[in-house]
């Protein structure tokens, strides 16, 4: 028999030896860092739901995670997430598409203003662009506007000290209103304001527009940087979509999105300042056949983000030891540690 | 008898002062009740509205080994203090809302929402790992002062004064004043924050 092109490659290479017969608790070779993290890189984290787990962890392990907009104090740490802090390194909420990740950038550099941006309920005002993070609301339209010109002045900081931008990709489906542009985090009327159909409409980019608010991104955080250089870290979040808009099954709705991110993120990480880190695959690798999320199948249960950040460790050694984790013990859902979800509230709409 | 009430520790002394320099008048309307740092964190409300000390004699702070129950007490009386006697309750004790390491990193002034107020003095806690050489007992977060708030919200008042505290003036104060010197929107927001 003539040699194969396949004859000399490792077991990796194969279905049969790399997931049908590999230990999903250490995959070997899903994962070859491409750059070096050290003590002192300042790192920015941000993304959807999922990029909260992998900030949480970072921090754990001694990472020089920067945050700009740290937490009163005097408020508890249970209140961290309900008010927006300590989940990523500004209280900018999740980030769930790269439409929103460019806008924020442009906003942050003067290049462009959020039109219909804040929302009211019940006499409160909501700043849209980050509703959860006064999940009660401000006093007036005007303290909103000041909020926001604090955070966006925090951002600037956050972009132009940062030497690694992680971020993880959630979603392709967006909200937009029609005539400025603006995206959303949240469907309007899912925490405040009211959709009206004429205002916003539905979107669904597809890979190549996607792909240009990735670029215009980077250009755009090269500007507010002076041109100085990055690194770049991409994710796929493996959080299924909550519901979709878009007229399909919401089955393939998520794998449309996600496909079509995890396909941006192969082709960023073609770049020497892009890393892919595959918690997309890790989690949703059939060998562990759903157990990755809890019953809902769709939260992510916290033994399966220990074992994605295991691999990224192993890559990254830990800055300082966190608390050994032990053989996999699966909690209840309810005893999972909690990420913020703005997506979640969407579910309330269903039966 | 008289209208108002004014209770704290270290802070008290000063408020006591200038009240009677400003207006003695008002002076002789307060019935002032004071103990020092450590004993005022263990100061409880109890079920007649009386504000009252344990049996106790605490290590910290407590050099001359003073029992509580022995000297809490209205100023030059042997009364205890009642809150259902007074119109208004000034409480010389942080939390308050001027007292900037409450609410602030190290000069790092937010901007912060009424909920976000509520939030932080509704959990009367400190992490004190954000500061050098300051413990919960320098804030005086006591329960004492969350008691008194939920019994009658209407009543107290909270005066603040946040200095001086050990080791904070270098570590905290004067970097907060020095970014908000620098910084005219930190200032701004600093300012709003303390209308």
């Amino acid at each position: 028999m003539g040699k194969s092109p396949y004859s000399d490659l490792p077991k990796s290479a194969f279905w049969k030896t790399g997931v049908a017969q590999e230990s999903p608790y250490a995959i070997e070779g899903i994962y070859k860092k491409k750059f070096s993290i050290s003590a002192k890189t300042k790192i920015a984290t941000a993304g959807s739901c999922f990029a909260q787990h992998f900030s949480r962890h970072l921090k754990k392990n001694g990472y020089n995670v920067l945050d700009v907009e740290p937490a009163p104090p005097g408020l508890p740490d249970h209140l961290h997430q309900k008010f927006g802090f300590s989940m990523y390194s500004a209280r900018y909420g999740n980030i769930y598409t790269v439409r929103q990740l460019l806008q924020l950038a442009q906003e942050v550099a003067g290049e462009w203003v959020p039109q219909a941006c804040i929302w009211e309920k019940d006499g409160k005002y909501f700043d849209a662009l980050r509703p959860s993070v006064e999940p009660e609301g401000l006093d007036s339209a005007e303290e909103v506007a000041n909020h926001r010109q604090h955070h966006i002045a925090r951002v600037k900081q956050l972009f132009q000290s940062l030497d690694l931008f992680v971020f993880t990709l959630g979603m392709t489906e967006l909200w937009v209103h029609k005539d400025s542009g603006t995206v959303y985090p949240t469907a309007p009327g899912t925490i405040a304001g009211a959709f009206d159909a004429k205002v916003f409409e539905f979107q669904n980019p597809q890979f190549g527009l996607i792909n240009k608010d990735l670029s215009e991104f980077v250009q755009v955080l090269r500007r507010i940087r002076g041109g100085k250089g990055f690194k770049m870290m991409l994710t796929v979040s493996p959080v299924p979509l909550v519901a979709t808009a878009s007229g399909s099954h919401v089955l393939a709705s998520t794998i449309y999105s996600k496909s079509t991110l995890r396909s941006l993120a192969g082709l960023w990480s073609e770049k020497s300042f892009v890393d892919y880190f595959p918690s997309f695959e890790i989690v949703t690798n059939p060998r562990l056949h759903s157990t990755s999320f809890c019953e809902n199948l769709r939260s992510v249960r916290d033994e399966t983000v220990d074992l994605v950040m295991q691999h990224f460790f192993a890559q990254h050694t830990p800055i300082i030891s966190s608390h050994p984790s032990s053989a996999p013990s699966y909690r209840e859902d309810n005893d999972i540690e909690a990420v913020q979800c703005e997506e979640e509230l969407i579910e309330a709409f269903g039966e | 008898m008289k209208k108002y009430l004014a209770i704290g520790s270290s802070q008290l002394g000063g408020f006591k002062r200038g009240v009677d320099l400003f207006n003695s008048q008002l002076y002789e309307d307060i019935d002032f009740a004071r103990l020092w740092e450590t004993g005022f964190g263990y100061l409880e409300l109890n079920s007649q509205g009386l504000i009252v000390a344990p049996d106790k004699v605490p290590e910290q702070n407590n050099g001359k080994n003073i029992n509580l129950k022995s000297i809490w007490k209205i100023h030059r009386t042997s009364r205890l203090p009642c809150i259902y006697d007074y119109q208004k309750i000034f409480v010389l004790a942080s939390p308050c809302k001027y007292f900037s390491p409450f609410y602030y990193q190290k000069g790092m002034p937010i901007p912060l929402s009424s909920v976000l107020l509520k939030a932080c003095l509704n959990s009367w806690q400190v992490d004190c790992l954000n500061y050098d050489a300051i413990s919960p007992w320098h804030f005086r977060i006591s329960s004492i002062v969350g008691q008194i708030v939920r019994a009658c919200p209407e009543k107290v008042v909270f005066i603040g004064a946040p200095l001086p505290i050990e080791g904070a003036e270098k570590n905290y104060f004067e970097t907060l004043r020095t970014v908000l010197e620098e910084n005219s929107t930190l200032k701004e927001c600093h300012l709003e924050n303390m209308h």
